[in-house]
């Protein structure tokens, strides 16, 4: 076996990292980055761009340059999540074959798993550069909020790179590998996880060298992007203000002024005051017009003070969803860039009693622990086990649309539970069972993984067969479904594919498709 | 860890006593499928291979027969030859084994033979409790549990052997696993934990002597109790006895059987019938020493019934298949069965009987209608329409005077007696 990468693909940036003589380490890219921004573009001349050189030419192009495509993935394209985003990126989303969320730019219609996977395989590609040989195994993260679609379409994504993902693991967890937390110990951690495009907070438990996720919680839509968006509709506000001019419509404006806000906001981490410059911002009768604004480190705290509050919601709902009070959590991590703001750690520090855990570089923890678990896995090393769980509860639509949970969400897995069925209608031998996975009472509130219909069942009155179906979740997450007639012994199992996936078929043809491209160095 | 009494065993041959009286047992059908297998020359090795009933249980009816008289067992070497003739395990002339058979050890996979034995050995035992199961005492704290939990997880977890050629042992480890993962999550909730100490009772003590049962037996040895005089229901005291399933199992039982049952009555709270009879019946099935269990059970399935019976009659206005009429009769029988004195299931069996000229059960409900509520008018008409039907005219007449007689307020019931009454005057006049 050759060497086994972890990849952390986020939202904003996206990192690489490996084992190398038993230390974790972090690949830079080849100008000397040790991350590498998420974005993919076609540039005028029909050139596929990534990375730093996609970010680049971003402010001339943003209508052909895709970014945060994270919080796109395996999403339906009417979920109010792709509608909000449609309000807000430049460029053009539309409705795919399978009702999910794609991407049009420059004319080409991208699906998200194979974005991802252009980013996926220039990681790869920073990797084989720096090793000198192919690279064919990768771990991948996501966030502890991800639903099985967008796992599944991660893994796609990997496999569209041409990598064979060994594991997707949850980012929280592979930042306590990456600290190296509880191996001897027994602690108990809270991970805060604030990045560009998701906020995950999670509660782990470690001791003896294995790490068990208790809870976790979060919003995949929501992180420092948010707070990038205050800052400038705030700005665009005080433009017009001061010089009665709309910024609002015209793209290359917002760009630049989207890339000086998150630079002001990163320098108001350490900075009191600073002044977001933009000269030449835009043109009208009086001629050039500049921008040029001060921003306080107060200001921005009162623009986005909801946003954090709204993140220790969900820090208070994961301690209490893990039985625990905050007295509890024996040590604090923070990761994800969004977590240097000083406001941020205040209410972090003050709600558990106690400063967080620093020493790495927040960017990069995540990357270093999937490569960690990357060389466990491998290596079959016996000094710690991750013990993971279901993020979401797992369960089937009854017929009167109400939800019925049979793996509650946490359930640590592998796991297998069983449920009886029976028939609604006399002679009826056929069942229709609808897996869904989500924390709603209703039905049709949750996210439909998959649908099958069990046969041949014996004609009977209605009520009377005995249809004992079982849900398992191997230690890939893979669901599994079993269904047995208890009369008649008979077993028909299928594997669930998440509704709005890839299939085999496709991806092919993706990677068919991809070898016609040569990114360029 | 189960073990087993090594190679001593391995040669003792169990055969029938001959002064044995067959008629004198009660077997399960395992027991009994055991019991036939012993034919002095399979060793006590080879029946715990047989397959069907875990090792465990094989030891335990073994010495329970020896106690009992009913098998003997010749010590001394056995034929070697013999015994391979008659196995049907072709390997059993191997080096002795226990009953985890080496025929499952597969060294071309990418885990020792050591540690499939460990998996294989630890596999069978699942069905322990879940004390021993984490191999923790009875009195383990939270914290002890879970280090236990996760000590185990470190050798038991699929992940340990990731992408390794395990052959069925991914499987097994899995099956361990889980339900590792099922004990330690009910241990370590203080409620489900309480549930299962309460179910398996006072700590365990060493078993006491049945001393009861050796004077019973008078002097004689307690392995050569001659079976014929004790009566049968003595019989069956013993084989109970013997028999009971150990607490602990027992424990586990009333625990599924307690969880099928919450889920039942949540069902049944929300008067989901259809949801609640297969739960609580999964219930029973599991703890049929439950009354509640029992008592319950009767009164949801009527419900269940009762409902489906409703749902086929309900036609909103339009015409009723005669189909659904017949199927809603039967299931409105069958809640008679759980609630044969309910004057309003009688009463709607009448009416539905009456429809469908079932004149003969139609008289039988109806009666046992106005028999359980004699003061529902309706229901007495409901006879007397049924008993018309009938063409039993005079039957009919005399009830509706004692309907009448009891309710002489009702218009309804007077006026049918009027009707009774007029063409009989009608005819005096035309005469």
């Amino acid at each position: 076996m050759g060497h086994v990468i972890g990849i952390d693909l986020g939202t904003t940036n996206s990192c690489v990292a490996m084992v190398d003589q038993g230390k974790p380490i972090v690949i830079p890219n080849t100008g000397g980055y040790r991350t590498t921004p998420s974005m993919f573009a076609i540039s005028s001349d029909g050139k596929r761009l990534v990375g730093h050189l996609s970010k680049r030419q971003a402010i001339t192009n943003p209508k052909d340059t895709l970014y945060a495509v994270k919080r796109l993935i395996g999403r339906r394209f009417d979920s109010p999540e792709v509608q909000k985003s449609m309000d807000l990126c430049p460029f053009k989303i539309v409705r795919g074959e399978n009702d999910d969320a794609r991407l049009e730019i420059a004319g080409k219609v991208f699906t998200c798993p194979e974005v991802m996977g252009v980013v996926v395989r220039e990681m790869k590609r920073v990797a084989e550069e720096y090793l000198g040989e192919p690279v064919t195994q990768a771990v991948i993260t996501v966030p502890a909020y991800f639903n099985d679609t967008q796992r599944q379409s991660t893994k796609d994504a990997g496999k569209i790179a041409g990598l064979e993902v060994l594991r997707i693991i949850n980012e929280p967890t592979s930042a306590a590998l990456a600290y190296g937390i509880g191996e001897k110990k027994e602690e108990t951690i809270a991970v805060y996880d604030l990045g560009g495009g998701t906020f995950d907070i999670s509660i782990l438990e470690l001791g003896s060298g294995v790490i068990e996720v208790l809870a976790t919680a979060g919003d995949t839509f929501l992180g420092g992007e948010d707070f990038d968006r205050r800052l400038v509709a705030h700005v665009l506000k005080k433009f017009q203000e001061s010089d009665g001019l709309d910024l609002s419509s015209d793209l290359m404006a917002l760009q630049r002024l989207k890339d000086a806000s998150e630079k002001a906001k990163c320098d108001l981490s350490s900075l009191n005051v600073t002044e977001i410059n933009l000269p030449f911002i835009a043109n009208d009768e009086g001629g050039a017009r500049h921008l040029n604004i001060e921003v306080t480190r107060e200001t921005l705290e009162e623009l986005v003070g909801d946003i954090v509050h709204k993140t220790m919601d969900a820090v208070k709902q994961c301690v209490s969803d893990a039985g625990l009070t905050p007295a509890d959590i024996d040590q604090v991590v923070l990761i994800g860039g969004q977590t240097r703001m000083p406001l941020v750690q205040q209410c972090v520090t003050s709600y558990f009693k106690k400063p967080p855990h620093k020493g790495l570089n927040a960017d990069e923890v995540v990357a270093m622990g999937a490569a960690i678990q990357a060389d466990i896995l491998a290596s079959h090393d016996d000094r710690i086990l991750l013990l993971d769980v279901t993020p979401l509860s797992l369960g089937i639509g009854t017929f009167d649309g109400q939800f019925a949970p049979l793996i509650p969400r946490n359930t640590t897995v592998p796991t297998r539970k069983s449920h009886m069925f029976t028939t609604t209608r006399d002679d009826q031998t056929a069942v229709k069972i609808r897996v869904l996975q989500g924390e709603s009472n209703q039905a049709d509130e949750n996210h439909l993984l998959g649908e099958f219909v069990l046969t041949e069942i014996p004609k009977a009155k209605s009520g009377a067969p005995e249809i004992e179906v079982s849900f398992e979740i191997d230690s890939d997450g893979i669901v599994n479904v079993f269904a047995r007639d208890v009369e008649t012994e008979r077993e028909q199992s299928i594997t669930v594919n998440a509704a709005g996936t890839l299939s085999e078929e496709e991806i092919a043809q993706i990677i068919k498709t991809n070898e016609d491209y040569d990114l360029p160095e | 860890m189960h073990s087993v009494d090594g190679s001593e065993q391995e040669k003792r041959i169990p055969r029938l006593a001959s002064s044995w009286d067959p008629s004198s047992l009660q077997l399960s059908p395992e027991e009994g499928f055991l019991l036939s297998r012993i034919d002095g020359q399979t060793s006590l090795t080879l029946l715990r291979q047989i397959g069907g009933i875990a090792p465990e249980e094989v030891d335990r009816c073994i010495e329970h027969w020896l106690s009992e008289g009913v098998v003997v067992i010749d010590e001394g070497k056995p034929d070697r030859a013999e015994v391979s003739a008659q196995a049907a395990e072709p390997k059993a002339e191997a080096e002795p084994v226990d009953y985890l058979s080496d025929l499952r050890i597969d060294s071309a996979l990418d885990i020792t033979p050591e540690l499939q034995a460990q998996i294989l050995e630890f596999e069978v035992s699942l069905d322990k409790p879940y004390f021993e199961l984490l191999e923790v005492s009875r009195d383990a704290d939270t914290k002890q549990i879970k280090r236990a939990y996760f000590s185990l997880s470190k050798v038991y977890h699929p992940d340990r052997y990731f992408r390794a050629n395990l052959g069925d042992y991914r499987v097994r480890l899995e099956r361990i696993f889980r339900k590792l993962v099922e004990a330690y999550e009910l241990l370590s909730d203080p409620n489900t934990r309480a549930e299962i100490e309460r179910t398996m009772g006072p700590m365990p003590e060493p078993e006491p002597e049945p001393v009861a049962e050796a004077s019973e037996a008078g002097a004689a040895p307690k392995w050569k109790l001659p079976p014929r005089k004790l009566t049968k229901r003595q019989t069956l005291e013993r084989l109970r006895r013997h028999f009971r399933i150990p607490p602990q199992i027992l424990a586990e039982r009333k625990l599924k059987a307690s969880q099928f049952f919450s889920v039942a009555m949540v069902a049944a709270k929300r008067e989901r019938w259809h949801e609640a009879a297969p739960n609580l019946r999964l219930a029973v099935a599991f703890d049929p020493w439950n009354d509640e269990y029992r008592t319950r059970f009767s009164d949801i399935l009527s419900h269940h019934y009762e409902q489906r019976a409703a749902k086929l009659l309900d036609s909103d206005g339009g015409a009723i298949d005669q189909g659904d009429q017949t199927e809603a009769l039967r299931l409105l029988e069958e809640v008679l069965i759980h609630r044969p004195a309910d004057p309003e299931v009688n009463h709607r069996a009448a009416l539905l009987a009456l429809d469908l000229d079932e004149l003969g059960r139609a008289t039988e409900y109806a009666e046992a209608a106005c028999e359980l509520c004699p003061e529902s008018a309706e229901k007495w008409l409901t006879l007397v329409r049924v008993l018309r039907a009938d063409g039993l005219h005079e039957k009919a007449k005399l009830v509706l005077k004692e309907a009448a007689r009891l309710h002489p307020k009702n218009e309804k019931l007077q006026a049918e007696l009027q009707k009774l009454r007029r063409p009989r005057r009608s005819a005096k006049g035309g005469g």
